[in-house]
Protein backbone atom coordinates (compact mmCIF):
# COMPACT_ATOMS: atom_id res chain seq x y z
CA UNK A 1 0.00 0.00 0.00
CA UNK A 2 1.19 3.45 -1.13
CA UNK A 3 0.75 6.99 0.45
CA UNK A 4 1.59 10.30 -0.74
CA UNK A 5 4.32 12.39 1.69
CA UNK A 6 5.58 15.97 1.82
CA UNK A 7 8.85 15.95 2.24
CA UNK A 8 9.35 19.61 4.54
CA UNK A 9 13.07 19.01 4.70
CA UNK A 10 16.35 16.85 4.38
CA UNK A 11 20.07 16.21 6.09
CA UNK A 12 22.89 13.87 5.71
CA UNK A 13 26.47 13.67 7.87
CA UNK A 14 29.14 11.65 7.34
CA UNK A 15 32.88 11.05 7.96
CA UNK A 16 35.08 8.56 7.32
CA UNK A 17 36.40 8.45 10.88
CA UNK A 18 34.59 11.04 13.30
CA UNK A 19 32.06 14.00 12.57
CA UNK A 20 33.57 16.95 13.72
CA UNK A 21 30.88 19.58 13.30
CA UNK A 22 27.71 17.84 15.15
CA UNK A 23 27.73 21.39 16.78
CA UNK A 24 27.03 19.89 20.10
CA UNK A 25 28.41 22.48 22.68
CA UNK A 26 24.94 24.95 21.35
CA UNK A 27 22.08 22.27 20.43
CA UNK A 28 23.61 20.92 24.21
CA UNK A 29 24.23 23.14 26.05
CA UNK A 30 23.81 20.98 29.66
CA UNK A 31 27.37 19.70 30.28
CA UNK A 32 25.59 16.86 32.19
CA UNK A 33 23.60 15.60 29.74
CA UNK A 34 26.24 16.33 26.49
CA UNK A 35 29.08 14.54 27.89
CA UNK A 36 26.81 11.53 27.86
CA UNK A 37 25.40 11.60 25.00
CA UNK A 38 26.64 8.40 22.09
CA UNK A 39 27.81 9.39 18.75
CA UNK A 40 24.53 8.22 17.57
CA UNK A 41 22.91 10.47 19.81
CA UNK A 42 25.01 13.39 18.51
CA UNK A 43 24.49 12.92 15.05
CA UNK A 44 20.83 12.31 15.86
CA UNK A 45 20.36 15.55 17.47
CA UNK A 46 22.14 17.36 14.52
CA UNK A 47 20.05 15.70 12.05
CA UNK A 48 17.02 16.93 13.71
CA UNK A 49 17.93 20.41 13.94
CA UNK A 50 19.30 20.97 10.55
CA UNK A 51 15.29 19.93 9.89
CA UNK A 52 14.09 22.14 12.43
CA UNK A 53 12.31 19.14 14.24
CA UNK A 54 12.05 19.22 18.11
CA UNK A 55 8.70 17.75 18.53
CA UNK A 56 6.40 14.71 17.38
CA UNK A 57 6.74 11.25 16.41
CA UNK A 58 9.81 9.81 15.78
CA UNK A 59 11.09 6.82 13.62
CA UNK A 60 14.50 5.96 14.32
CA UNK A 61 17.37 3.30 12.59
CA UNK A 62 19.96 1.62 13.07
CA UNK A 63 21.48 -1.58 12.04
CA UNK A 64 23.89 -1.82 14.47
CA UNK A 65 23.13 0.13 16.95
CA UNK A 66 25.28 1.45 20.08
CA UNK A 67 28.26 -0.26 18.96
CA UNK A 68 30.97 1.26 21.25
CA UNK A 69 28.73 0.77 24.90
CA UNK A 70 28.52 -2.70 23.66
CA UNK A 71 32.20 -3.27 23.10
CA UNK A 72 32.97 -1.21 26.16
CA UNK A 73 30.27 -3.60 28.17
CA UNK A 74 31.91 -6.59 27.02
CA UNK A 75 35.31 -5.71 27.21
CA UNK A 76 34.91 -5.09 30.40
CA UNK A 77 33.16 -8.38 31.26
CA UNK A 78 35.93 -10.63 29.17
CA UNK A 79 38.45 -8.68 31.55
CA UNK A 80 36.63 -8.60 34.66
CA UNK A 81 36.33 -4.81 35.61
CA UNK A 82 33.14 -3.09 36.49
CA UNK A 83 30.62 -2.51 34.02
CA UNK A 84 29.93 1.20 33.52
CA UNK A 85 26.50 2.01 34.18
CA UNK A 86 26.44 4.65 31.69
CA UNK A 87 27.85 2.51 29.07
CA UNK A 88 24.60 -0.04 29.98
CA UNK A 89 22.44 2.96 30.09
CA UNK A 90 23.84 3.83 26.41
CA UNK A 91 24.00 0.09 25.11
CA UNK A 92 20.51 -0.14 24.23
CA UNK A 93 19.22 0.22 20.37
CA UNK A 94 17.00 3.20 21.07
CA UNK A 95 19.69 5.11 23.14
CA UNK A 96 20.25 8.48 20.57
CA UNK A 97 16.19 8.25 20.23
CA UNK A 98 15.84 8.70 23.97
CA UNK A 99 18.59 11.44 24.29
CA UNK A 100 16.30 13.45 21.39
CA UNK A 101 13.57 12.95 23.48
CA UNK A 102 15.10 14.09 26.91
CA UNK A 103 16.76 16.95 24.99
CA UNK A 104 13.37 18.44 23.58
CA UNK A 105 11.19 16.84 26.37
CA UNK A 106 9.26 14.94 23.37
CA UNK A 107 6.64 13.20 25.13
CA UNK A 108 5.45 11.67 21.68
CA UNK A 109 6.01 7.94 20.26
CA UNK A 110 9.54 7.00 19.58
CA UNK A 111 10.06 3.66 17.70
CA UNK A 112 13.48 2.40 16.92
CA UNK A 113 14.03 -0.20 13.83
CA UNK A 114 16.90 -2.35 13.21
CA UNK A 115 16.32 -4.52 10.56
CA UNK A 116 19.66 -4.81 8.72
CA UNK A 117 20.84 -3.63 5.28
CA UNK A 118 16.92 -3.63 5.54
CA UNK A 119 17.02 -0.55 7.90
CA UNK A 120 16.26 2.47 6.31
CA UNK A 121 13.79 0.91 3.79
CA UNK A 122 11.81 -0.45 6.99
CA UNK A 123 12.09 3.36 9.09
CA UNK A 124 10.58 4.86 5.84
CA UNK A 125 7.77 2.25 5.52
CA UNK A 126 7.37 2.63 9.41
CA UNK A 127 7.16 6.48 9.44
CA UNK A 128 4.81 6.63 6.94
CA UNK A 129 2.52 4.19 8.82
CA UNK A 130 2.94 6.45 12.09
CA UNK A 131 2.11 9.64 10.00
CA UNK A 132 -0.86 7.93 8.53
CA UNK A 133 -2.04 7.19 11.64
CA UNK A 134 -1.48 10.23 13.25
CA UNK A 135 -1.54 12.61 10.72
CA UNK A 136 1.14 14.46 11.75
CA UNK A 137 5.22 15.25 10.96
CA UNK A 138 7.15 12.74 11.23
CA UNK A 139 10.81 13.02 11.64
CA UNK A 140 12.91 10.04 10.65
CA UNK A 141 17.01 9.14 11.32
CA UNK A 142 19.16 6.54 10.36
CA UNK A 143 22.47 6.77 11.53
CA UNK A 144 25.65 3.86 11.95
CA UNK A 145 28.44 4.74 14.82
CA UNK A 146 30.79 2.03 13.87
CA UNK A 147 34.33 3.91 14.55
CA UNK A 148 35.33 1.74 17.61
CA UNK A 149 39.00 0.18 18.27
CA UNK A 150 39.18 -2.89 16.21
CA UNK A 151 36.33 -2.13 13.73
CA UNK A 152 38.43 -3.24 11.22
CA UNK A 153 39.02 -7.13 12.33
CA UNK A 154 34.96 -6.82 11.07
CA UNK A 155 34.11 -3.91 8.93
CA UNK A 156 34.73 -4.91 5.21
CA UNK A 157 32.76 -2.61 2.80
CA UNK A 158 31.98 0.65 5.31
CA UNK A 159 34.20 3.31 4.10
CA UNK A 160 32.12 5.97 6.24
CA UNK A 161 31.87 5.20 10.04
CA UNK A 162 29.94 7.55 10.90
CA UNK A 163 27.40 8.62 9.20
CA UNK A 164 23.26 9.85 9.34
CA UNK A 165 20.77 10.83 7.35
CA UNK A 166 17.49 11.94 8.05
CA UNK A 167 14.43 13.87 6.79
CA UNK A 168 10.96 14.81 7.76
CA UNK A 169 7.51 13.83 6.20
CA UNK A 170 3.75 14.99 6.67
CA UNK A 171 1.23 13.41 4.54
CA UNK A 172 -0.83 14.36 1.64
CA UNK A 173 -3.10 14.32 -1.04
CA UNK A 174 -0.61 16.16 -3.77
CA UNK A 175 0.31 14.00 -6.62
CA UNK A 176 4.13 12.96 -5.93
CA UNK A 177 6.43 15.05 -7.99
CA UNK A 178 9.72 13.08 -6.91
CA UNK A 179 10.51 9.52 -8.06
CA UNK A 180 13.13 7.65 -5.80
CA UNK A 181 15.68 5.63 -7.80
CA UNK A 182 17.91 2.89 -6.22
CA UNK A 183 21.57 3.80 -5.82
CA UNK A 184 24.56 2.41 -4.81
CA UNK A 185 26.05 4.21 -2.01
CA UNK A 186 29.64 2.80 -1.86
CA UNK A 187 31.48 3.36 1.40
CA UNK A 188 28.24 4.21 3.29
CA UNK A 189 26.70 0.91 5.34
CA UNK A 190 23.77 -0.52 3.41
CA UNK A 191 21.30 0.37 6.02
CA UNK A 192 21.28 3.73 5.14
CA UNK A 193 21.31 3.65 1.41
CA UNK A 194 17.34 3.87 1.19
CA UNK A 195 16.83 6.90 2.56
CA UNK A 196 20.09 8.39 1.32
CA UNK A 197 18.12 7.43 -1.95
CA UNK A 198 15.36 9.77 -0.82
CA UNK A 199 17.51 12.61 0.80
CA UNK A 200 19.72 12.79 -2.71
CA UNK A 201 16.74 12.79 -4.88
CA UNK A 202 14.99 15.38 -2.46
CA UNK A 203 17.37 17.81 -1.73
CA UNK A 204 17.67 21.04 -3.58
CA UNK A 205 13.79 20.66 -4.91
CA UNK A 206 10.58 22.97 -3.99
CA UNK A 207 8.31 21.26 -2.39
CA UNK A 208 9.08 17.62 -2.59
CA UNK A 209 6.24 14.70 -2.72
CA UNK A 210 7.09 11.29 -2.83
CA UNK A 211 5.43 8.03 -2.20
CA UNK A 212 6.27 5.61 0.06
CA UNK A 213 4.84 1.83 0.97
CA UNK A 214 3.31 1.98 4.32
CA UNK B 1 -11.16 5.74 6.54
CA UNK B 2 -13.03 3.15 8.04
CA UNK B 3 -10.17 0.34 9.51
CA UNK B 4 -9.92 -3.30 9.93
CA UNK B 5 -10.76 -5.14 13.21
CA UNK B 6 -7.63 -7.10 14.43
CA UNK B 7 -7.78 -10.30 15.87
CA UNK B 8 -4.72 -12.37 17.65
CA UNK B 9 -5.73 -15.84 16.06
CA UNK B 10 -2.84 -17.92 17.49
CA UNK B 11 -0.36 -17.71 19.41
CA UNK B 12 2.44 -19.59 20.89
CA UNK B 13 5.41 -19.04 23.62
CA UNK B 14 8.34 -20.46 25.59
CA UNK B 15 10.04 -19.02 28.46
CA UNK B 16 11.38 -20.62 31.98
CA UNK B 17 8.08 -21.41 33.05
CA UNK B 18 7.76 -23.34 29.67
CA UNK B 19 4.97 -23.54 26.70
CA UNK B 20 2.13 -21.14 27.06
CA UNK B 21 -0.15 -24.13 28.67
CA UNK B 22 2.61 -24.62 31.34
CA UNK B 23 2.84 -21.14 32.00
CA UNK B 24 -0.40 -20.33 32.05
CA UNK B 25 -0.38 -23.43 34.43
CA UNK B 26 2.40 -21.94 36.90
CA UNK B 27 0.83 -18.47 36.90
CA UNK B 28 -2.47 -19.82 38.26
CA UNK B 29 -0.40 -21.94 41.15
CA UNK B 30 2.24 -19.34 41.69
CA UNK B 31 4.87 -21.13 40.69
CA UNK B 32 8.33 -18.99 39.54
CA UNK B 33 10.14 -20.41 37.07
CA UNK B 34 13.22 -18.63 38.15
CA UNK B 35 16.40 -20.44 39.35
CA UNK B 36 19.08 -18.66 41.25
CA UNK B 37 22.06 -18.69 38.93
CA UNK B 38 26.01 -18.89 39.48
CA UNK B 39 27.22 -18.87 36.08
CA UNK B 40 26.78 -15.95 35.05
CA UNK B 41 28.13 -13.91 38.05
CA UNK B 42 30.01 -16.75 40.26
CA UNK B 43 30.25 -14.31 43.40
CA UNK B 44 26.90 -12.89 42.48
CA UNK B 45 23.95 -15.15 42.86
CA UNK B 46 21.26 -13.86 41.07
CA UNK B 47 17.61 -14.86 39.90
CA UNK B 48 17.48 -15.75 36.40
CA UNK B 49 15.11 -17.50 33.48
CA UNK B 50 16.26 -19.79 31.47
CA UNK B 51 14.44 -22.43 29.42
CA UNK B 52 17.58 -24.15 29.32
CA UNK B 53 18.31 -27.47 27.63
CA UNK B 54 16.11 -25.92 24.73
CA UNK B 55 18.48 -23.79 22.25
CA UNK B 56 17.79 -20.23 21.35
CA UNK B 57 17.12 -20.46 17.78
CA UNK B 58 16.01 -23.88 17.13
CA UNK B 59 13.15 -22.68 20.12
CA UNK B 60 12.38 -19.86 17.39
CA UNK B 61 11.72 -21.90 15.09
CA UNK B 62 9.57 -24.43 17.05
CA UNK B 63 7.39 -21.64 18.67
CA UNK B 64 6.67 -20.20 15.29
CA UNK B 65 5.85 -23.33 13.83
CA UNK B 66 3.57 -24.38 16.52
CA UNK B 67 1.42 -20.84 15.63
CA UNK B 68 1.52 -21.88 11.74
CA UNK B 69 -0.34 -25.40 12.66
CA UNK B 70 -2.64 -23.53 14.88
CA UNK B 71 -3.80 -20.95 12.66
CA UNK B 72 -5.74 -21.16 8.95
CA UNK B 73 -2.54 -20.52 6.85
CA UNK B 74 -0.39 -23.17 5.03
CA UNK B 75 2.54 -20.88 5.04
CA UNK B 76 3.42 -17.60 5.94
CA UNK B 77 4.31 -16.28 2.24
CA UNK B 78 1.90 -13.87 2.68
CA UNK B 79 2.36 -12.75 6.01
CA UNK B 80 4.51 -9.73 7.64
CA UNK B 81 6.68 -11.21 10.32
CA UNK B 82 7.45 -7.99 12.63
CA UNK B 83 10.11 -9.08 15.57
CA UNK B 84 10.54 -7.53 18.75
CA UNK B 85 13.64 -8.35 19.88
CA UNK B 86 16.79 -5.78 22.60
CA UNK B 87 19.70 -7.78 21.68
CA UNK B 88 19.37 -10.01 18.78
CA UNK B 89 22.40 -12.26 18.29
CA UNK B 90 24.89 -10.57 21.26
CA UNK B 91 24.91 -13.95 22.97
CA UNK B 92 26.52 -14.96 20.02
CA UNK B 93 28.54 -12.65 19.98
CA UNK B 94 29.48 -12.37 23.16
CA UNK B 95 31.20 -16.23 23.34
CA UNK B 96 33.27 -15.66 20.26
CA UNK B 97 34.94 -12.46 21.96
CA UNK B 98 35.34 -14.33 25.51
CA UNK B 99 36.91 -16.84 23.62
CA UNK B 100 38.91 -15.41 21.31
CA UNK B 101 39.26 -11.53 22.37
CA UNK B 102 38.79 -10.32 19.13
CA UNK B 103 36.27 -9.42 16.93
CA UNK B 104 37.50 -11.14 13.65
CA UNK B 105 35.16 -14.37 13.76
CA UNK B 106 32.00 -12.52 14.80
CA UNK B 107 29.39 -12.22 11.80
CA UNK B 108 27.86 -8.62 12.05
CA UNK B 109 24.33 -10.08 10.32
CA UNK B 110 24.65 -12.96 13.67
CA UNK B 111 25.54 -10.41 15.57
CA UNK B 112 22.84 -7.94 14.85
CA UNK B 113 18.97 -7.83 15.96
CA UNK B 114 18.01 -8.71 12.35
CA UNK B 115 19.60 -12.00 13.14
CA UNK B 116 15.73 -13.50 14.53
CA UNK B 117 14.20 -12.24 11.38
CA UNK B 118 16.50 -13.55 9.17
CA UNK B 119 16.53 -17.04 10.53
CA UNK B 120 12.85 -17.04 10.40
CA UNK B 121 12.69 -16.29 6.82
CA UNK B 122 15.49 -18.96 5.85
CA UNK B 123 13.17 -21.20 7.74
CA UNK B 124 9.58 -20.25 6.62
CA UNK B 125 9.98 -17.57 4.09
CA UNK B 126 7.73 -14.76 4.88
CA UNK B 127 6.38 -12.45 2.41
CA UNK B 128 8.26 -9.39 4.27
CA UNK B 129 9.93 -8.63 7.54
CA UNK B 130 11.29 -5.84 9.74
CA UNK B 131 12.63 -5.88 13.13
CA UNK B 132 11.90 -3.08 16.45
CA UNK B 133 14.41 -2.75 19.05
CA UNK B 134 13.16 -0.04 21.84
CA UNK B 135 14.99 -2.40 24.39
CA UNK B 136 11.72 -3.72 26.98
CA UNK B 137 8.92 -2.32 24.69
CA UNK B 138 10.35 -3.97 21.71
CA UNK B 139 7.77 -6.78 21.09
CA UNK B 140 4.93 -4.45 22.37
CA UNK B 141 5.65 -1.91 20.31
CA UNK B 142 5.63 -4.57 17.31
CA UNK B 143 2.29 -5.73 18.60
CA UNK B 144 1.52 -1.71 18.08
CA UNK B 145 2.79 -1.29 14.54
CA UNK B 146 1.32 -4.72 13.18
CA UNK B 147 -2.32 -3.67 14.66
CA UNK B 148 -1.91 -0.39 12.85
CA UNK B 149 -0.76 -1.93 9.21
CA UNK B 150 -3.91 -4.31 9.58
CA UNK B 151 -6.40 -1.72 10.67
CA UNK B 152 -5.16 0.33 7.48
CA UNK B 153 -4.95 -2.71 5.00
CA UNK B 154 -1.54 -3.10 3.82
CA UNK B 155 -1.57 -6.58 4.98
CA UNK B 156 -3.37 -9.40 5.44
CA UNK B 157 -1.08 -11.36 7.81
CA UNK B 158 1.18 -10.52 10.40
CA UNK B 159 3.32 -12.50 12.25
CA UNK B 160 4.65 -10.88 15.72
CA UNK B 161 7.47 -12.38 17.48
CA UNK B 162 9.07 -11.50 20.41
CA UNK B 163 12.15 -12.66 21.39
CA UNK B 164 15.39 -12.62 23.34
CA UNK B 165 17.91 -14.89 24.61
CA UNK B 166 20.12 -14.43 28.22
CA UNK B 167 23.37 -12.81 27.62
CA UNK B 168 26.20 -11.53 30.25
CA UNK B 169 25.91 -7.98 28.57
CA UNK B 170 22.51 -7.61 30.02
CA UNK B 171 23.13 -9.99 33.09
CA UNK B 172 25.81 -8.03 34.07
CA UNK B 173 24.38 -4.64 32.59
CA UNK B 174 21.65 -4.47 35.01
CA UNK B 175 23.54 -5.64 38.32
CA UNK B 176 25.67 -2.55 37.43
CA UNK B 177 22.64 -0.56 37.63
CA UNK B 178 21.70 -2.66 41.01
CA UNK B 179 18.61 -3.69 39.92
CA UNK B 180 19.19 -7.26 39.96
CA UNK B 181 17.23 -9.30 42.94
CA UNK B 182 19.15 -12.70 44.34
CA UNK B 183 15.87 -14.48 44.68
CA UNK B 184 12.71 -14.70 42.32
CA UNK B 185 11.21 -11.29 41.97
CA UNK B 186 8.61 -10.27 44.25
CA UNK B 187 6.43 -7.14 42.00
CA UNK B 188 4.78 -4.33 44.13
CA UNK B 189 6.12 -6.03 47.38
CA UNK B 190 6.88 -3.42 49.94
CA UNK B 191 10.48 -4.80 50.61
CA UNK B 192 11.20 -6.35 46.93
CA UNK B 193 14.66 -6.80 46.26
CA UNK B 194 14.35 -5.85 41.96
CA UNK B 195 14.18 -7.76 38.87
CA UNK B 196 15.18 -11.41 37.30
CA UNK B 197 16.51 -11.09 33.72
CA UNK B 198 14.97 -13.61 31.90
CA UNK B 199 15.07 -15.38 28.37
CA UNK B 200 11.72 -15.68 25.92
CA UNK B 201 10.39 -16.31 22.76
CA UNK B 202 6.25 -15.05 21.94
CA UNK B 203 4.43 -15.27 18.69
CA UNK B 204 1.09 -14.18 17.71
CA UNK B 205 -0.97 -14.27 14.30
CA UNK B 206 -2.39 -11.20 13.82
CA UNK B 207 -5.37 -11.20 11.29
CA UNK B 208 -8.06 -9.15 9.78
CA UNK B 209 -11.00 -11.98 10.81
CA UNK B 210 -11.44 -13.48 13.67
CA UNK B 211 -10.75 -17.44 13.45
CA UNK B 212 -12.28 -20.12 16.06
CA UNK B 213 -11.04 -18.69 19.84
CA UNK B 214 -9.85 -15.04 18.66
CA UNK B 215 -9.06 -12.45 21.35
CA UNK B 216 -9.30 -9.09 19.83
CA UNK B 217 -6.33 -6.05 20.06
CA UNK B 218 -8.48 -3.36 20.58
CA UNK B 219 -6.44 -0.30 20.75
CA UNK B 220 -2.59 0.42 21.42
CA UNK B 221 -0.55 3.42 22.42
CA UNK B 222 2.97 4.95 22.90
CA UNK B 223 4.55 7.61 24.68
CA UNK B 224 8.12 8.91 25.90
CA UNK B 225 8.85 9.62 29.23
CA UNK B 226 11.28 12.36 28.36
CA UNK B 227 12.69 12.08 31.76
CA UNK B 228 16.15 10.20 31.94
CA UNK B 229 17.34 7.75 30.20
CA UNK B 230 16.69 4.66 32.64
CA UNK B 231 14.72 6.15 36.12
CA UNK B 232 10.94 6.27 35.08
CA UNK B 233 9.38 9.65 35.22
CA UNK B 234 7.81 9.80 39.32
CA UNK B 235 4.97 11.83 38.14
CA UNK B 236 3.98 8.72 35.88
CA UNK B 237 3.26 10.82 32.86
CA UNK B 238 4.40 8.96 29.94
CA UNK B 239 3.37 5.36 31.56
CA UNK B 240 -0.76 7.31 32.13
CA UNK B 241 -0.17 8.62 28.68
CA UNK B 242 0.49 5.30 26.96
CA UNK B 243 -2.53 3.92 28.90
CA UNK B 244 -4.86 6.59 27.84
CA UNK B 245 -3.62 6.68 24.08
CA UNK B 246 -4.22 2.81 24.23
CA UNK B 247 -7.73 3.55 25.58
CA UNK B 248 -8.77 5.84 22.87
CA UNK B 249 -7.28 3.67 20.07
CA UNK B 250 -10.01 1.12 21.38
CA UNK B 251 -12.74 3.51 22.09
CA UNK B 252 -13.29 2.36 25.39
CA UNK B 253 -13.47 4.01 29.07
CA UNK B 254 -10.69 3.33 31.99
CA UNK B 255 -13.63 1.47 33.69
CA UNK B 256 -14.04 -0.96 31.18
CA UNK B 257 -10.88 -2.40 31.79
CA UNK B 258 -10.95 -5.54 34.26
CA UNK B 259 -7.42 -6.43 34.64
CA UNK B 260 -3.70 -4.55 34.07
CA UNK B 261 -1.46 -7.04 33.33
CA UNK B 262 1.60 -4.71 34.36
CA UNK B 263 5.13 -4.38 33.43
CA UNK B 264 5.84 -5.20 36.92
CA UNK B 265 9.36 -5.11 36.85
CA UNK B 266 10.11 -5.38 40.79
CA UNK B 267 12.55 -2.90 40.57
CA UNK B 268 11.60 0.19 43.04
CA UNK B 269 11.46 2.28 40.46
CA UNK B 270 8.83 0.52 38.10
CA UNK B 271 6.61 -0.59 40.31
CA UNK B 272 6.27 2.87 42.62
CA UNK B 273 5.68 4.67 39.57
CA UNK B 274 3.24 1.90 37.51
CA UNK B 275 1.27 1.88 40.63
CA UNK B 276 0.81 5.25 40.60
CA UNK B 277 -0.07 5.43 37.05
CA UNK B 278 -2.65 2.66 37.40
CA UNK B 279 -4.19 4.23 40.61
CA UNK B 280 -4.35 7.84 39.25
CA UNK B 281 -5.58 6.40 35.54
CA UNK B 282 -7.65 3.53 36.43
CA UNK B 283 -9.94 5.06 39.29
CA UNK B 284 -12.05 1.74 39.49
CA UNK B 285 -9.47 -0.51 41.01
CA UNK B 286 -9.32 -2.83 38.51
CA UNK B 287 -7.30 -6.40 39.42
CA UNK B 288 -3.64 -6.08 38.62
CA UNK B 289 -0.67 -8.33 38.71
CA UNK B 290 2.70 -8.50 36.60
CA UNK B 291 3.74 -12.49 35.49
CA UNK B 292 7.47 -11.45 35.76
CA UNK B 293 6.92 -13.00 39.15
CA UNK B 294 7.19 -16.43 37.25
CA UNK B 295 8.50 -15.89 34.01
CA UNK B 296 11.35 -12.89 34.76
CA UNK B 297 11.45 -9.97 32.96
CA UNK B 298 12.07 -11.51 29.40
CA UNK B 299 12.96 -7.67 28.24
CA UNK B 300 12.51 -7.43 24.12
CA UNK B 301 10.12 -10.53 24.67
CA UNK B 302 7.68 -9.30 27.42
CA UNK B 303 5.44 -6.97 25.51
CA UNK B 304 4.61 -10.41 23.15
CA UNK B 305 4.86 -12.89 25.77
CA UNK B 306 2.73 -11.13 28.01
CA UNK B 307 0.46 -10.31 25.39
CA UNK B 308 0.04 -13.94 25.21
CA UNK B 309 -1.09 -13.98 28.99
CA UNK B 310 -3.67 -11.70 28.46
CA UNK B 311 -5.13 -13.18 25.60
CA UNK B 312 -4.85 -16.37 27.69
CA UNK B 313 -6.76 -14.22 30.97
CA UNK B 314 -9.61 -13.34 28.54
CA UNK B 315 -10.25 -17.18 27.51
CA UNK B 316 -10.38 -18.12 31.03
CA UNK B 317 -11.51 -15.13 32.20
CA UNK B 318 -9.62 -15.66 35.51
CA UNK B 319 -7.75 -13.07 36.70
CA UNK B 320 -3.57 -14.57 37.37
CA UNK B 321 -2.59 -13.77 41.46
CA UNK B 322 0.26 -11.61 42.24
CA UNK B 323 2.83 -14.31 43.07
CA UNK B 324 4.90 -13.68 45.85
CA UNK B 325 2.94 -11.38 47.47
CA UNK B 326 3.30 -10.18 51.21
CA UNK B 327 2.39 -6.42 51.67
CA UNK B 328 1.81 -4.30 49.12
CA UNK B 329 3.95 -1.07 48.80
CA UNK B 330 0.58 0.77 47.29
CA UNK B 331 -2.03 -0.07 49.05
CA UNK B 332 -4.03 1.43 46.54
CA UNK B 333 -3.92 -1.28 43.64
CA UNK B 334 -5.61 -4.07 43.45
CA UNK B 335 -3.26 -7.38 43.57
CA UNK B 336 -4.95 -10.33 44.26
CA UNK B 337 -3.10 -13.19 46.24
CA UNK B 338 -5.17 -15.68 44.58
CA UNK B 339 -6.69 -16.23 41.56
CA UNK B 340 -10.23 -14.99 40.88
CA UNK B 341 -12.66 -15.56 38.39
CA UNK B 342 -13.72 -12.85 36.86
CA UNK B 343 -16.44 -11.25 34.02
CA UNK B 344 -13.99 -10.14 31.85
CA UNK B 345 -14.56 -7.92 28.47
CA UNK B 346 -11.05 -5.57 28.49
CA UNK B 347 -7.42 -5.63 29.24
CA UNK B 348 -4.50 -3.97 29.29
CA UNK B 349 -0.96 -5.26 29.23
CA UNK B 350 1.94 -2.15 29.94
CA UNK B 351 5.23 -2.53 29.08
CA UNK B 352 7.98 0.14 29.89
CA UNK B 353 11.71 0.45 29.01
CA UNK B 354 14.86 2.32 28.93
CA UNK B 355 14.78 6.13 27.21
CA UNK B 356 11.36 6.17 28.80
CA UNK B 357 9.16 4.37 26.04
CA UNK B 358 6.45 3.43 27.07
CA UNK B 359 3.53 0.82 25.49
CA UNK B 360 0.17 0.02 26.46
CA UNK B 361 -1.74 -2.64 24.52
CA UNK B 362 -5.60 -3.48 25.08
CA UNK B 363 -7.08 -6.46 24.34
CA UNK B 364 -10.89 -8.15 24.48
CA UNK B 365 -13.54 -10.62 23.99
CA UNK B 366 -14.60 -10.32 20.37
CA UNK B 367 -18.26 -9.43 20.05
Amino acid sequence: MKMNFKVNAVAKVYAKEKCDNLDEKRLVPKMMLRRRLTRSAKMMIYLSNQCHFGDGPVVYGSAYGEMQATADIVGAIASDQPISPTAFQNSVYNTAASYFSLLYGNRHEILTISSGNDTSSNVLQTAALQAMSMNKEVLLVCTEALNIPNINEVNTCTDYLEAGVALTITPTDEIPNITIEKNDHAGFAPSLWDMLDVVDACEGQGDPVIALEL
Amino acid sequence: MRKNRVYVNAYESLSCAGDTFDLMGAVYSKRSGIMIDTSYMPETPVGLGSFAPYEFFASLRDVTQKVLNQSNLDNFHNTLLIVGSSVGGIAQSEKIFFQESSYANIDPAKHAISVISDTMNDTFGFKDSRSISTACTSSANAMMIGQRLLELGAYENVLVVGADALCYTTVCGFHALGVLSSKPCTPFQQDRLGMNVAEGIAALLLQIKPEGESIELCGSGGSSDAFHITNPDPAAGGAIACMQNALDDAGIQAVDIGYVNAHGTGTQANDAVESLAVQTLLKHHPFMSSTKAITGHTLGAAGALEAVISCEVLKRQKIPPQSALKVAENSEVNLPREAVDATLEYVISNSFAFGGNNTALVFGVVK
